[in-house]
């Protein structure tokens, strides 16, 4: 049984992880320049905060339809559902981790003569840093049961598809097996961003905490 | 006291400086001139708008009325180069304690690499404030008086025209903070900038300053300026003479007084 599904599950895993990937990327792109937008000037957070609080509620999967037919069957509208689904949530914890920089940070750099650049360099990023990690982690895990839904038509690639076609043909050890190989890749991503987040923040001290609390 | 501020050309003039925040009116009037290279320690009970003045002079706010000059012109605070103390340090807690001094050449004086002199120059800075062995420490990892000692490296290394500290050694314990009032001076004599110290303790603002202004009243006013004693003494002995005198006990206790009643 392992060599019937081994040839093929490359290409399965790796188009899950290509719409995962484009997903979270643009999500990212676009969370981190209106998080900022919106934690930077209030202007931006008056006029956005409701926008985003009164299309956070609506559940994205009713909006599939219209995703399709606006973008097709194909790669747009699977991208699309999960960049609806994760956006929001990205926007606003950026923004919140920027808004909680502590204002003296920046008053040192500005007396100090450093240009917006800078200050975004050597403040902004590391002290927004943690936040963007950990609201990745949230949207990778969000992003992995969207493909069960936009994996679900249109094409016959992706671990969704994998999963869900094992299910109808009632190959019960086959869906199982998918879904381990789905918690595996898993496992590593969210590693992989761990790793990251301890590489690159040497000042938090990540294994001596319990002790106090 | 007068014939000082005539004697030095002033760099820096307050005329008529008001500011009010949220509708109320924090600064009244202020009128002073400020010279070169002296320290000005600033008394005065709380909420009579010192921080204020500060950050107004780091261009946090804009004063309402009146106007600021530094060097006849007007004063443009993004144009110069200013070390900024806040009371609780500012240092980032991503920033080891060489990164942090070192932030003041590479951001502060634009400088893209740092040379072997500039590295040499920042190793000697850590040397003078005892930071050596703790260079690679994060800020939570350093006790109150490092912390401080890294902001005060920090702003030393700047090498700048204006030095702003509010209340910088108030966290100290007193033994500690005689340490970094003496360090302070070391320091602050190799490049000798323009300072404005915020203390509430009469004695350190008697040591440290070249004048002493009294802020007093809300809205807040410069009531009176003192000459201070930082020129009187040059060893600790000296300082401990100077101490034991009737006449500093005079003028603590005449400050006292003076900060009493509002
Ligand atoms: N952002 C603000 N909005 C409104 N009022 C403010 C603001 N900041 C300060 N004030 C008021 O301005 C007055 C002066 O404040 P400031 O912080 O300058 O006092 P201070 O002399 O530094 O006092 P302390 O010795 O306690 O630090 C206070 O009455 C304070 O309530
Ligand atoms: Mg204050």
């Amino acid at each position: 049984m392992p060599t019937a599904f081994s040839n093929q599950l490359g290409w399965h895993i790796f188009f899950s992880l290509k719409r995962i990937g484009i997903g979270l990327g643009i999500s990212l792109i676009t969370g981190l320049l209106l998080g900022w937008l919106m934690g930077t000037f209030p202007f931006w957070n008056k006029l956005l905060d409701p926008l985003i609080y009164l299309t956070y509620p609506i559940p994205k999967l009713a909006l599939l339809p219209l995703l399709m037919l606006f973008l097709g069957l194909g790669e747009g509208s699977k991208i699309a559902l999960i960049i609806t689904i994760i956006l929001p949530q990205m926007i606003l914890s950026i923004r919140d981790a920027i808004i909680s920089i502590p204002e003296t940070y920046y008053q040192v750099y500005l007396c100090m003569g450093a240009n917006s650049f800078e200050r975004f360099k050597q403040i902004t990023w590391p002290a927004i840093f943690f936040g963007i990690i950990s609201t990745l982690r949230v949207s990778l895990g969000i992003a992995f049961s969207v493909l069960f839904f936009a994996e679900n038509y249109g094409t016959e690639y992706g671990m969704g598809y994998f999963i869900m076609d094992a299910w109808l043909r009632m190959d019960y050890p086959m869906m199982y097996a998918g879904i381990l190989i789905l918690s595996l890749v898993g496992l590593i991503l969210f590693g992989c961003l761990d790793y990251l987040l301890k590489k690159k923040t040497p000042e938090i001290n990540y294994d001596n905490k319990q002790a106090q609390r | 006291m007068l014939f000082m501020t005539i004697q030095n050309k002033p760099i820096l003039s307050f005329e008529k400086v008001s500011v009010h925040l949220s509708g109320k009116c924090v600064l009244d009037h202020v009128t002073e001139n400020f010279s070169e290279h002296q320290v000005y320690t600033i008394l005065g009970p709380s909420g009579t708008g010192k921080t204020t003045l500060l950050k107004v002079l780091a261009g946090f706010i804009q004063p309402n009325q009146g106007s600021i000059y530094w060097q006849q012109a007007e004063y443009r605070p993004r144009d110069l180069k200013i070390g900024y103390v806040p009371q609780d340090y500012g240092l980032l807690p991503w920033q080891t304690v060489r990164k942090a001094v070192q932030e003041s050449l590479t951001v502060g004086q634009r400088k893209k690499r740092l040379t072997l002199a500039d590295q040499k120059k920042v190793a000697t800075c850590l040397e003078d404030v005892f930071l050596t062995e703790v260079r690679d420490a994060y800020p939570k990892q350093l006790s109150g008086g490092q912390k401080q000692r890294v902001a005060l490296a920090r702003a030393f290394m700047l090498e700048s025209d204006l030095l702003l500290m509010d209340e910088p050694f108030s966290a100290l314990d007193a033994f500690t903070r005689r340490e970094m009032q003496q360090l302070f001076q070391t320091m602050w004599h190799k490049s000798k900038p323009l300072t404005f110290f915020i203390t509430h303790d009469i004695e350190e603002a008697l040591i440290l300053g070249d004048e002493v202004l009294v802020f007093k009243g809300s809205p807040g006013q410069v009531i009176t300026r003192e000459k201070g004693l930082r020129k009187s003494y040059r060893t600790e002995e000296e300082l401990f003479t100077l101490q034991q005198s009737v006449d500093y006990f005079q003028r603590v206790n005449d400050l006292r007084e003076e900060l009493k009643g509002y």
